[in-house]
């Protein structure tokens, strides 16, 4: 009763939305293709986003993607800013315990996403369907694939006005295999790229795919992906050589191809703990924006924001860059120095915190818990970014951050990890 | 009189006989035995006056509450709010039902859920962030999750909503727990949200699906292992962008696919890689037999090609080995065709990949060549023992 109440209910909100929602189309053209949004070309200029949607929209973006139906408010907050949406649905990958050999799991996992599918198909926002985020990643039971098929045959039943994705850690050519044989109404390759982005364009059709793709995931290299100091710590660069990396990968990887790639997101446009808290994000946990998200701007509007944060490009402890193991004694003094870019600010304020090393096993997007701060002492502050500091009395493995941010706060971060002894 | 006194004893003992049952040596259960019926612990949670619970203090992740309004049954019903942040790793209450004794479960595990009322206050949810684990008295546990399939009507409002989770649908036997002696019911909260839960018992169920066990796994036991076969399982050669590399038509006879190569490595972005499946990209387990085993192939060609060989697997920490073909690799078997042996224990590192779950075979061009290249085998190959990554020719 309850659901043919839902299915009913389903079937109004689509009458009522048909007007608004958006037809999108995939346009083959010999080898090459285009996305049409209500008989329009749209490049998708998109970032992983959840808030920050101002800056996001001033910046030039048209596009967010998430990653589930389960914060279904961000589409309407996205289509009132003029956006779309890359709308995720939530396919547990094998890593988190679902056993796709495991007929009760799988059936209630399709049936459950149905139901999101007949939710949220006529939403005026809703762009593309994203049907699972790295399901391939440490997986071997290959039967996940025929749960992107059912649902992508499904959306092709339902919804033929948007066309259907799935997201892969990476590309490989047994992915590119699997998915072009046992999901054939999938329309979309989504490609989770970091370091791999630098060759993605050329290995995507050295592995045989043949329909179009979109950059998903892409940003600077990703932790797993990072040198190591020698115990273990993965070394971050400063934030202005990965706004670098950003500005560099857009226009000399992403932008070239323009006959499969309909386009990206960036990430993360927002902030989380990913080995370390400022690795991926764009903004800070305080909600401040990096100099990534002026670089974005650049990448999508061809023009740099009025007020741009400063950069940071080399950060320095005891004289050794970043990419060097540091070693320190307990209880002694460390210079730690910054080098960066000023740009139109008239003023730049650095502030300095120390975290502990947050070692973590987690890998992918999965969630990983942040470190709490720890207060130390400053000795000396020439406040154009070199202090001398104390290094912590206890043993162990630590991360000093620098912060330069302008009056707008906006701002740039660097870390160095070390260790002591 | 002898007659008539044995006519009443045997009359009697005939008469005493209508009293006696048949009986068998091991008698069988007449009566169908519902297990369940039986089992003394059927309520997990009915209000906060009758059952046990722990986890239920309120912090800054989690407010437990007995609300005592719209209850579903009983004094009150159980009302959950949280938010996992930063402070707290493990947001979770927990039913340690029937006063912490132990709870048998196994009689009944095919045909048993636990099933318990459930509403929400806002919008209407198809799934909620709630894991549900059964504990043993050794501490292992077993997870599961509300299924779609047995949310009644499909859908969690600010209904009560009858919901059940099959006890077939915990993970106990990956994870070892003892289902015969089980401790506690647990529920774990993740993300954020609030429901409200009321009359947790355990009842009949009947749970009508299965677990398969495919594999997508070929495991080879013997020689020799004829590779890349199937055109559509290479990759690297793709006419559309490159003419570098061509399937040929049969040019090396076997039963692997041939290449054609042809390439240029002073021309901009020349393709020089290929690759494919050991078999059907399943992942492949030579474990046994790999360390007594070559990779084999031919080439035809003017002059030897200068080539690195790649081995690739699904798993583990180093997950490729590769290594230059040296000229001891090659015997010439024909006018300009070339046998070629690479022993598996002369690719460096080799003890270190995962043997049992193996990917494909990637040929790498390191400089300008045109060749042929085909019959890909894994063959026997015991080596010279005195020089085992030289091959001795023979």
């Amino acid at each position: 009763m309850r659901i043919a109440f839902l299915f009913t209910l389903s079937l109004l909100f689509s009458i009522s939305a048909i007007s608004q929602s958006s037809k999108v189309e995939i346009i083959k053209s010999n080898h090459s293709f285009s996305l049409l949004k209500d008989g329009e070309p749209y490049y998708i200029k998109g970032a992983g986003a959840k808030d920050h949607f101002d800056l996001l929209e001033s910046s030039g973006a048209n596009s967010i993607r998430i990653w589930s139906t389960n914060n279904g408010h961000l589409l309407d907050s996205a289509y009132n800013h003029g956006m779309t949406v890359s709308l995720g649905l939530y396919v547990r990958p094998e890593r988190s315990g679902m056993d796709y050999n495991d007929e009760y799991a799988v059936r209630g996992q399709i049936e459950q996403l149905k139901q999101e599918i007949l939710k949220y198909k006529d939403h005026p926002a809703l762009l593309v369907w994203g049907i699972g985020n790295e399901v391939d990643l440490r997986y071997s039971n290959f039967k996940v694939w025929d749960t992107i098929e059912e649902l992508a045959k499904f959306i092709k039943e339902v919804d033929p006005n948007h066309p259907s994705m799935t997201v892969i850690a990476g590309l490989d050519p047994s992915k590119a295999y699997l998915i072009k044989e046992r999901c054939p109404s999938v329309d979309i390759l989504g490609l989770n790229a970091y370091g791999s982005i630098e060759n993605a364009s050329t290995y995507i059709r050295k592995y045989n795919w043949d329909k179009p793709y979109i950059v998903s995931e892409w940003g600077v290299n990703g932790p797993f992906e990072a040198p190591r100091t020698s115990w273990g710590a993965k070394v971050e660069p400063p934030g202005g050589i990965k706004a670098k990396t950003r500005m560099r990968r857009y226009k000399k990887i992403i932008e070239k191809d323009v006959d499969l790639c309909l386009g990206s997101y960036c990430f993360l446009w927002g902030q989380k703990q990913e080995s370390t808290a400022t690795w991926h994000g764009m903004f800070l946990s305080d909600g401040r924006p990096t100099e990534a998200v002026d670089f974005m701007s650049y990448c999508w509007k061809g023009s740099w924001p009025d007020s741009r944060a400063p950069s940071i490009n080399s950060i320095e402890l005891d004289e050794t860059n970043w990419k060097k193991d540091h070693i320190l004694n307990s209880n002694s003094e460390a210079t730690l120095e910054i080098k960066y870019d000023e740009f139109n600010n008239t003023e730049v304020f650095i502030d300095y915190k120390l975290y502990p090393e947050a070692f973590t096993n987690k890998i992918g997007g999965d969630i990983q818990d942040s470190v709490s701060e720890i207060e130390f002492e400053i000795t000396s502050n020439s406040k154009d970014g070199k202090i001398i500091f104390k290094t912590p009395s206890k043993p162990g493995a630590y991360r000093i951050f620098a912060i330069a941010s302008n009056s707008n706060n906006q701002c740039s971060v660097a870390n160095i990890a070390f260790i002591v002894e | 009189m002898r007659i008539i006194s044995s006519t009443i004893l045997f009359l009697t003992v005939l008469t005493s006989c209508n009293h006696l049952r048949d009986i068998e040596l091991y008698q069988k259960q007449v009566q169908k035995v519902v297990p369940l019926e039986s089992f003394v612990y059927k309520d997990i949670f009915t209000d906060s006056k009758k059952t046990k619970l722990w986890g239920a203090k309120t912090n800054s992740c989690k407010e437990v509450v007995f609300d005592t309004s719209n209850n579903f049954e009983g004094e009150d019903h159980l009302y959950v709010k949280w938010n996992k942040n930063d402070e707290c790793k493990f947001i979770g209450i927990g039913f340690p039902w029937g006063n912490y004794k132990s709870k048998n479960l196994s009689p009944f595990i095919n045909s048993a859920a636990i099933e318990m009322m459930i509403r929400i206050d806002e919008e209407e949810k198809t799934k909620l962030p709630m894991f549900f684990s059964l504990a043993d008295y050794s501490g292992k546990m077993c997870v599961s999750k509300i299924n779609y399939l047995d949310i009644e009507g499909g859908v969690i409002d600010n209904n009560w909503t009858k919901v059940r989770i099959p006890l077939q649908a915990f993970n106990y036997e990956r994870k070892g727990v003892n289902m015969s002696n089980i401790k506690e019911l647990r529920i774990e909260f993740q993300q954020s949200g609030s429901v409200h839960i009321d009359e947790m018992k355990i009842v009949p169920h009947e749970h009508n699906y299965n677990r398969t066990d495919t594999e997508f796994k070929t495991t080879y036991n013997s020689f020799p292992i004829h590779l890349g076969v199937g055109s559509q399982y290479w990759w690297g050669i793709n006419s559309t962008y490159s003419s570098n590399f061509k399937f040929a038509p049969n040019s090396i006879e076997g039963h692997s696919e041939s290449l054609i190569a042809d390439v240029d490595l002073s021309e901009k972005n020349s393709w020089n890689n290929f690759g494919f499946a050991f078999d059907k990209w399943n992942q492949v387990d030579i474990s046994k037999i790999y360390s007594t085993s070559a990779l084999k192939f031919k080439i035809k060609s003017s002059s030897i090609p200068n080539l690195q060989i790649m081995i690739v697997s699904y798993k583990g920490d180093k997950r490729r080995v590769q290594r230059l073909i040296g000229e001891s690799n090659y015997k010439e078997v024909q006018g300009g065709v070339y046998e070629v042996l690479i022993p598996i224990k002369s690719f460096d590192n080799y003890q270190l990949i995962d043997w049992g779950s193996l990917k494909e075979i990637r040929v790498t061009v390191k400089e300008s060549s045109q060749f042929e290249i085909g019959e890909f085998q894994l063959v026997e190959f015991r080596g010279n023992p005195r020089s085992p990554k030289k091959w001795i020719g023979k």
